[in-house]
């Protein structure tokens, strides 16, 4: 079963466009939705979630519809976006006013996770580290038992300790309470340490969703020297050059045997920046 | 909808503006002046102030990630809003009482009597139509809607300040007998009831339309 599923998610702004957006979710599991910074992560999210009014494409999230069910759906959700709210409430005072919208509230879950996370009740949001406010608005969608989690760029501005965390507490989650996880990032080194499939965006359309596995093997990082790159340069999806030659990025169904140049395996972020200058030379 | 109604009234309204009635109401202890403006005031510090809070506490952010109908965003910020202003036209009743019992009824602009406060009923449904609709339509900016209303409502204010001091068929109307002033009352309260659900129903159906 899958927790998410998008088919023909179009949305049209003036200078963008979400282009004919599909995929979807395993039950259990973490996808990594990754692009560089406009590509379309955060409008994607918004449009699923009937956050920003979609021009056309039918959702489905935990097997209902998001227009028949959106209610429904949300309260079984938890969706955590960068954005802090009531900076100078305190913890305390704002979930005196959130909980109140889950009939699946669990209070005991709550002060479990405020001692977990060392959250203090009577500190306001805006003395709280960015770290502790993602804590705190993670407490806010595990205390009514978010069968999904959607979060949008939720490692961005933490130090990389936070970051690790973090990511643990992702896996702890979901072997805990069964819950699957949607998020988006442009730190690609975070989805190596915990995603299971991995969505690709680039200026408004999915270029590949897959495992992370099948899409980091469906790629291959070379590296060799002018002469090279003649022979290979139309197959190549991107490359740089440098004083001693070049790298790029080829799909690996397009690797020749005959080919000399240095194949290996790439990151994610090899296989990010090289598609952010698609058929082109990287400057 | 009772839950974000909740909410509007204890985290997304600063206290001060449950208790600005009280400290405007005050305002009638001025002899001789134009009454209507106490409400004016309304306009000019509490609205800008509670919708320029939702942007500044990031409220959207918080409303995004509810369980709630994206209707009912804007129903439960106008039922807080008309919950206020009812206090604002409750605590300006007491006051008008207490004025009139130190000052005795006469007053050169608009008497404080039984049509002053439908008049005032009118003025809040005036702004409402005049303000709510023009803000969601985008749920953010409230800048141009609010000079557009203050500017309408100013143009309604004058409209009965000055012509009860000028025409003598308005004094007839407003400040004639007690039967003709509840028939003034009942006119305007009823239209301003009417504009105030029609802002609502607007204002409704434009929030169903934008991006959050």
């Amino acid at each position: 079963m899958n927790s998410i599923e998008i088919k023909h998610l179009t949305k049209k702004y003036k200078t963008f466009t979400l282009d004919d957006i599909s995929l979807s979710v395993p039950k259990g599991y973490i996808m990594g939705f990754i692009g560089e910074n406009g590509a379309g992560k955060t409008t994607t999210i918004k449009s699923m979630l009937n956050i920003a009014k979609r021009d056309k494409g039918e959702i489905t999230i935990l097997a209902q519809d998001i227009d028949q069910h959106e209610i429904e759906i949300k309260s079984k959700i938890g969706y955590v976006s960068g954005d802090v709210f009531y900076p100078k409430k305190t913890i305390k005072e704002i979930t005196k006013y959130v909980k109140r919208f889950y009939n699946e509230w669990d209070d005991k879950a709550y002060d479990s996770y405020l001692d977990q996370f060392k959250l203090d009740p009577n500190k306001k949001i805006d003395e709280l580290s960015k770290g502790m406010q993602l804590k705190y608005l993670i407490t806010l969608a595990l205390s009514h038992h978010a069968k999904l989690l959607i979060l949008d760029e939720p490692t961005s501005g933490l130090d990389p300790v936070a970051r690790d965390n973090l990511l643990e507490l992702f896996q702890t989650i979901i072997e805990k309470e069964e819950t699957t996880i949607f998020f988006s990032t442009h730190i690609t080194s975070d989805l190596e340490k915990c995603a299971d499939y991995i969505t690709f965006i680039k200026e408004g359309k999915i270029v590949e969703s897959s495992s992370k596995d099948d899409l980091i093997d469906s790629y291959r990082y070379v590296s060799g020297t002018e002469k090279d790159l003649e022979s290979m340069k139309d197959r190549l999806i991107s490359f740089k050059t440098h004083a001693f030659g070049f790298n790029g990025l080829i799909k690996t169904e397009d690797v020749k045997k005959t080919d000399v140049a240095k194949i290996g395996q790439p990151t994610l972020d090899d296989i990010m920046i090289f598609y952010a200058s698609h058929r082109g030379v990287l400057l | 909808m009772k839950n974000l109604i909740f909410k509007e009234l204890g985290l997304s309204i600063n206290k001060f503006f449950y208790l600005l009635p009280i400290v405007l109401g005050a305002l009638f202890f001025i002899p001789n002046w134009i009454y209507l403006l106490v409400f004016y005031y309304f306009f000019w510090i509490s609205v800008p102030q509670i919708f320029g809070a939702y942007l500044q506490h990031g409220d959207y952010h918080l409303l995004s990630l509810l369980p709630i109908k994206r209707k009912d965003i804007a129903s439960s910020k106008i039922y807080a809003l008309f919950i206020i202003e009812g206090l604002h036209l409750v605590f300006a009743v007491i006051f008008g009482l207490v004025h009139i019992s130190i000052y005795g009824g006469w007053n050169f602009f608009f008497d404080i009597n039984v049509a002053f406060y439908g008049i005032g009923i009118l003025l809040f449904g005036v702004f409402n139509i005049s303000f709510l609709p023009a803000y969601f339509k985008t749920a953010h900016f409230f800048g141009r809607p609010l000079i557009f209303a203050s500017l309408t409502t100013l143009i309604y204010g004058f409209i009965f300040e000055f012509g009860i001091v000028k025409y003598q068929f308005m004094r007839d109307i407003f400040e004639g007998p007690i039967n003709t002033q509840i028939i003034a009352f009942v006119v305007s309260a009823v239209l301003g009831v009417i504009l105030s659900v029609v802002a609502l129903r607007i204002s409704q159906k434009r929030m169903m339309e934008i991006d959050l």
